[in-house]
């Protein structure tokens, strides 16, 4: 059992990676809803197949975040002709070594906090710091709206992850309203990106400057 | 019951009114809905009932004056949407009364919810409804800010899930962990204060963010000011406190758990911050929502002062301060629309003879100018007085002084604007808009009524509001 964690957790890891280098928008969704799918597991896994809580939010995870969001979003690419993100604010190269820092400052800041005897190992913590992590890199270093949008999704990934060393001590509804949130919120995005398409032909959120102040 | 019935009602009703055809059926149940939240609210407010959903919806004293804030906020909204919308040249949107609804329900589980957890959900089903809100316009400006809204917010509301999960951490073992507020002040003693540091600041960053605390402000002036002028006032004098009341529960748990000192210092950097920054983008402000907007971060900067200096009287102010200022602000905000229509301009420069054109409305306006610069005898004096002198008391004279200076700024800043749109000739090329009747009536009774509500509190304040904010206070660490 715990063999089969540490490699979900392993391949998550390497998910976070894989987000930080692709240029290619459906990779990064497919890769986001690789790794959403695979969080949905290890709730299964470290639940215990016999918890009907943990099938139900492993479920909701499942449908809304590996299938529904990446649904969604994929139209929206589809719209807006926005295949590839081609003005990152840093080189993939960077970005790389960015998320690799990300992950090393993880397992330093995991090993650092007090996780005694909790269910939860060095290792999921580390994970889910690295994810969270990888998903602030992509907000503060890619431009178009929809890599932002998956960026604030995979940042959401790596804070439920962490959710799941506490999970079975929140109530169903708070954990379901959770990810009723987070389908909703990316469902609101889309919209507003697709908007964005329309009126300004672009999806580009650095040239979205009108509201500067002129004068501080 | 009633507390379910009170987050229910907005909900229930707001479906009803997506599916209801017809503008005033539509109509009709928005104000029902203002009403019947009112009364409800009303009720929970004198005679406060026990907890429901297992301790996870109650009233306590915070929850209650926040309450208060965002139901008469509301109501008075949805009266001055009729005659606001009316008069405006917005396309009408279907969503709109369905949206405000769901709006007002995400609000009052949040100001209800005594669950960290269920709070969260709550928060961001705020940044939600009231993210189609903000581009009700669908214009290119209104888009902009609705997605640095929605992105903003929706990240800094992330971190505070973040920080939620790591309070949950800081559990000591065996504790039946759950992230009830009881549970979690009950635990609190025995807490890791590794994890319980990481998770306040967490907490304060991310709904600091939803509260517009600088420097994480940024999407506020935006969002506030491309809004319609109801849903502005909502944004700022309703939705800014339920975020505040994240970051007080936070700080009610870390309080409990003998971290009050470590928690008051980000709080007071973060609201001096907050209150300089605001005063820079106040000097020569050229749009005149913008300025009531960064008014609300000078303002939100001062309430997280009044927390950070700590102390009965300082946090009793603070929390008079929320109050005041929703009350001062949604007039302004209600007095700003009513300028827009007979301006069609946002700029300062392109409003002059307020007071010649439209009397009523100046006077308004300018009750709403010496209201929330904290001119007596408006509320807002006596909780800035309450402040700066809980901070003298405390031995804090720099800490008073720089206070005085930032308000000072912001007076004089605001000040320059209104004088400039108030006095002089009114521009002639912009003929008067039917600004009158019924329309004009149910435009300016809200802020009338917020604006004599503010006077009074100034001169008086009721016994429920006073044993309400006691209460409060000593929730807060505070000792009477």
């Amino acid at each position: 059992m715990s063999s089969w964690v540490n490699a979900i957790l392993v391949a998550v890891l390497l998910l976070d990676l894989l987000l930080s280098v692709t240029s290619r928008l459906s990779v990064l969704i497919r890769g986001f809803a690789v790794q959403a799918a695979g969080i949905a597991f290890l709730a299964l896994l470290i639940e215990g197949f016999d918890s009907r809580h943990a099938w139900i939010v492993a479920g909701g995870t499942l449908a809304l975040k590996a299938v529904a969001i990446p649904y969604f979003l994929n139209r929206a690419v589809i719209r807006t002709n926005a295949r590839r993100e081609l003005e990152p604010l840093v080189s993939y190269g960077t970005s790389l070594l960015l998320a690799a820092l990300g992950v090393l400052l993880a397992f330093a800041l995991a090993a650092r906090l007090p996780m005694e005897a909790r269910r939860a190992g060095l290792l999921i913590a580390a994970a889910a710091f690295a994810t969270m992590i990888t998903g602030l890199l992509l907000l503060v270093t890619r431009t178009k709206a929809l890599t932002e949008v998956v960026g604030y999704l995979v940042l959401e990934n790596g804070i439920f992850l962490f959710g799941l060393t506490l999970l079975g001590r929140m109530p169903l509804l708070v954990e379901m309203g959770i990810l009723l949130d987070v389908f909703v919120g990316a469902f609101v995005m889309g919209i507003v990106v697709y908007n964005i398409h329309r009126t300004f032909d672009h999806i580009d959120v650095s040239a979205l400057t009108t509201l500067k102040e002129d004068e501080p | 019951m009633i507390l379910t019935a009170l987050v229910a009602a907005p909900f229930v009703l707001g479906i009803l009114a997506w599916v209801l055809p017809g503008r005033t059926a539509r109509r009709a149940v928005f104000m029902g809905a203002g009403l019947v939240q009112a009364v409800l609210a009303a009720r929970v407010i004198m005679s406060p009932p026990p907890a429901e959903w297992g301790g996870a919806l109650g009233a306590d004293a915070l929850g209650l004056i926040f309450l208060g804030i965002v139901t008469l906020l509301f109501a008075l909204a949805a009266v001055y949407t009729f005659g606001y919308m009316a008069l405006h040249r917005h396309p009408r949107r279907r969503y709109y009364v369905p949206t405000m609804l769901f709006f007002l329900g995400s609000m009052t589980l949040a100001v209800l919810s005594r669950h960290m957890g269920l709070f969260w959900v709550a928060l961001e089903a705020t940044t939600l409804s009231s993210a189609t809100l903000i581009f009700f316009d669908r214009s290119e400006r209104s888009l902009e800010a609705a997605w640095k809204y929605l992105i903003i917010c929706s990240v800094g509301i992330a971190l505070a899930l973040a920080g939620t999960f790591f309070m949950a951490m800081a559990l000591p073992q065996g504790a039946q962990g759950s992230l009830l507020l009881d549970s979690l002040l009950a635990a609190a003693p025995g807490m890791a204060p590794a994890w319980l540091k990481i998770a306040f600041l967490f907490l304060l960053v991310g709904y600091g963010t939803k509260m517009g605390l600088a420097p994480m402000h940024t999407w506020l002036p935006d969002a506030h000011s491309e809004a319609p002028s109801p849903v502005s006032a909502l944004l700022s004098g309703a939705l800014l406190n339920c975020a505040f009341l994240g970051i007080l529960r936070a700080f009610q748990v870390a309080s409990a758990a003998g971290l009050g000192e470590f928690a008051r210092r980000p709080l007071l950097v973060l609201g001096f911050v907050s209150m300089g920054t605001a005063a820079a983008f106040l000097i020569r402000q050229p749009d005149y929502k913008r300025l009531l907007a960064y008014s609300s971060v000078e303002h939100m900067g001062i309430l997280a002062v009044g927390i950070g200096i700590g102390g009965g009287p300082a946090v009793f102010g603070a929390l008079l301060h929320a109050l005041n200022h929703s009350l001062a602000k949604g007039l302004l905000f209600f007095a700003a629309g009513a300028v827009f229509l007979l301006y069609h301009t946002k700029n300062v420069s392109g409003v002059s003879g307020l007071a010649k054109r439209a009397p009523l409305v100046a006077i308004l306006f300018t009750a709403g100018f010496l209201a929330i610069t904290g001119t007596p005898p408006f509320g807002l004096f006596v909780s800035e007085l309450t402040i700066l002198l809980a901070a003298l008391a405390g031995g804090h004279p720099w800490i008073a002084a720089l206070f005085l200076i930032l308000l000072a700024v912001a007076f004089a800043a605001m000040g320059a604007a209104f004088l400039e749109m108030v006095f002089g000739e009114p521009p002639d090329e912009i003929a008067p808009a039917e600004f009158r009747g019924w329309k004009a009536a149910l435009i300016l009774a809200p802020p009338g009524l917020l604006a004599l509500a503010s006077l009074f509190f100034g001169l008086y304040m009721p016994g429920r509001m006073m044993s309400l904010l006691k209460a409060a206070s000593l929730l807060l660490g505070g000792r009477g």
